[in-house]
């Protein structure tokens, strides 16, 4: 399995367990496709490698032009 | 009074409008009723507008009317009639986002964006449905074009009331692809402004950092007409550049043959094969009139783009509907709803991660962008679909994401009867530029004609 499949695996457990826990088990079983997904791309910006200096992006800000 | 030779009132553009008005051709009042009566005729059957303001219109058109007798005229856009998506706040009107979570909220002031059209003299007609919340719970509107199919969304009474000769200009949103992707599929020319160019103070907010006003009209003349007017800082929205605001019509006239970067890779490559024979077709065209096209390739950071843009959105998301959500939940649609609870559950770490590759990626593109006027793909991967569905947004996202501004042009209408559109992208506030491009390729590819309704 890729470190990407794993953590994409990893997030949809976490995401599952933390839906359950807030919108109870049916709502939670509802959002399971939306779920995948969200893990897939969660997994997918987790395992991009960025310079630690790299700082984040909120609004186009002078000198970025 | 006649606007042109055989022109019906209803076919005229904003800039054809406007000039009509000024040189006396046309009276205000008899436009607005021109445009009301053709909402009188067709919405039934479009189903484009949440609220007509016919009470409001009329006296606004009276009063222009009255000023232009005078020689008074308040702005380039005197007497012309606009509209905008039901997410927009318009003074005592009721803007309710296609929700019944908002049912029956009347905003007291007008976006930032209204209040500067009002103040060149345009007239609000109304507000023009939206998706719930500008996300994926349908809007009734049909596409003018088809009645079975979608005119796309979020922005969806936005495309079709222009597409259908009821307004000449409309403004809608873009978050993913909620302007740029129903533009085309009405056939029209629009418009997404670089990110802080345009003021969202007054637009009931999905993604603070994401959120972009869209414009929609037939004619790219008319995106410039209106980008003068609605952009620059705003001091009530902290999101707004300071960088001055240029003359954009003054740059449709310096309009030549411009060098593109074609992005096949990824986009071309997932297109549909009637979109990718009308996208080569337009192409030939625009190289035969002399445009230099380059294949372009994407950045490193472009195959995490999308994934990046959906957890900021959505996380936002969550984030914007934190107070209203959990006492209205049942309000919401199925659609909302599970935006709303899923980015609910993103961890913060990785939303701000999501922010950095945003930084990443915008510095990446402006790299390429360096290389060519504008960059061009095909608007949209297919045609719109029938349905209720609004269309993938999966062309636009990148450039949401990025904040660049984008535009669409109509590029053909094949035999489906659905029209197609190109995208062009552009560097960080060069609006102009953009503009001019997309003028050249127009006056190349020729307006798409009125949908038969």
């Amino acid at each position: 399995m890729s470190d990407r499949e794993a953590r994409r695996t990893a997030f949809l457990e976490s995401l599952h367990a933390e839906a359950v826990r807030r919108f109870g088990p049916a709502r939670a079983e509802a959002l399971g496709p939306m779920i995948e997904v969200t893990a897939g791309h969660l997994a997918e910006v987790a395992s991009f490698p960025l310079d630690r200096e790299e700082g984040p992006a909120f609004y186009t800000g002078p000198g970025e032009r | 009074m006649s606007a042109a030779p055989g022109a019906t009132l209803h076919e005229l553009t904003a800039s054809e409008a406007a000039a009509a008005i000024r040189e006396k051709r046309c009276s205000p009042v008899d436009l607005a009723e021109a445009l009301l009566a053709r909402i009188d005729a067709l919405d039934s059957r479009v189903k484009a507008w949440a609220l007509v303001d016919r009470d409001g219109a009329r006296a606004e058109a009276r009063r222009c009317a009255e000023e232009a007798a005078r020689g008074t005229f308040r702005g380039p856009l005197h007497g012309v009639p606009f509209a905008v998506k039901d997410i927009f706040y318009g003074a005592g009107l009721r803007t309710e986002a296609g929700s019944r979570v908002l049912a029956g909220f009347v905003p007291a002031y007008d976006a930032t964006t209204v209040a500067r059209l009002k103040g060149a003299g345009a007239i609000l007609l109304g507000k023009l449905h939206t998706t719930e919340f500008a996300t994926f719970d349908p809007a009734p509107t049909r596409n003018p074009w088809n009645l079975d199919h979608t005119p796309g969304g979020s922005s969806s009474g936005s495309g079709a009331a222009v597409a259908a000769r009821m307004v000449p200009i409309a403004l809608g949103s873009q978050t993913a692809g909620s302007a740029i992707r129903p533009a085309s599929y009405c056939g029209l020319a629009g418009l997404k402004p670089t990110f802080g160019r345009v003021s969202v103070r007054g637009v009931i907010p999905l993604s603070w950092t994401q959120d972009h006003v869209g414009l929609m009209a037939r004619s790219v003349e008319d995106l410039a007409l209106v980008l003068r007017v609605i952009a620059g800082r705003d001091p009530s929205d902290p999101s707004t550049a300071a960088d001055p605001v240029p003359d954009y019509s003054a740059a449709l006239a310096q309009r030549r043959a411009p060098r593109v970067g074609l992005l096949r890779e990824f986009f071309l490559e997932r297109c549909d094969a009637e979109v990718a024979r009308v996208t080569r077709e337009a192409i030939g065209r625009l190289t035969g009139a002399g445009a230099v096209v380059e294949e372009a390739k994407l950045p490193p950071s472009f195959g995490v783009a999308h994934a990046a843009g959906w957890t900021i959105t959505r996380a936002e998301t969550a984030a914007c509907h934190a107070e209203l959500y959990p006492g209205k939940a049942d309000l919401y649609g199925p659609a909302i709803r599970g935006i709303i609870e899923t980015g609910s559950l993103i961890p913060g770490d990785l939303y701000l991660k999501a922010l950095r590759i945003r930084r990443r990626f915008r510095r990446e593109l402006a790299v390429i962008l360096g290389r060519f006027n504008v960059l061009m793909t095909p608007t949209t991967p297919t045609p719109a679909p029938a349905g209720m569905a609004t269309g993938d947004p999966v062309f636009q996202m990148p450039w949401s994401v990025s904040g660049l501004p984008t535009a669409t042009v109509p590029c053909g209408l094949p035999a489906s009867g659905l029209p197609l559109g190109l995208q062009l992208i552009a560097g960080p506030f060069a609006e102009a530029p953009l503009l001019a491009a997309a003028a050249w390729c127009e006056e190349v590819l020729g307006r798409a004609s009125s949908p038969a309704l």
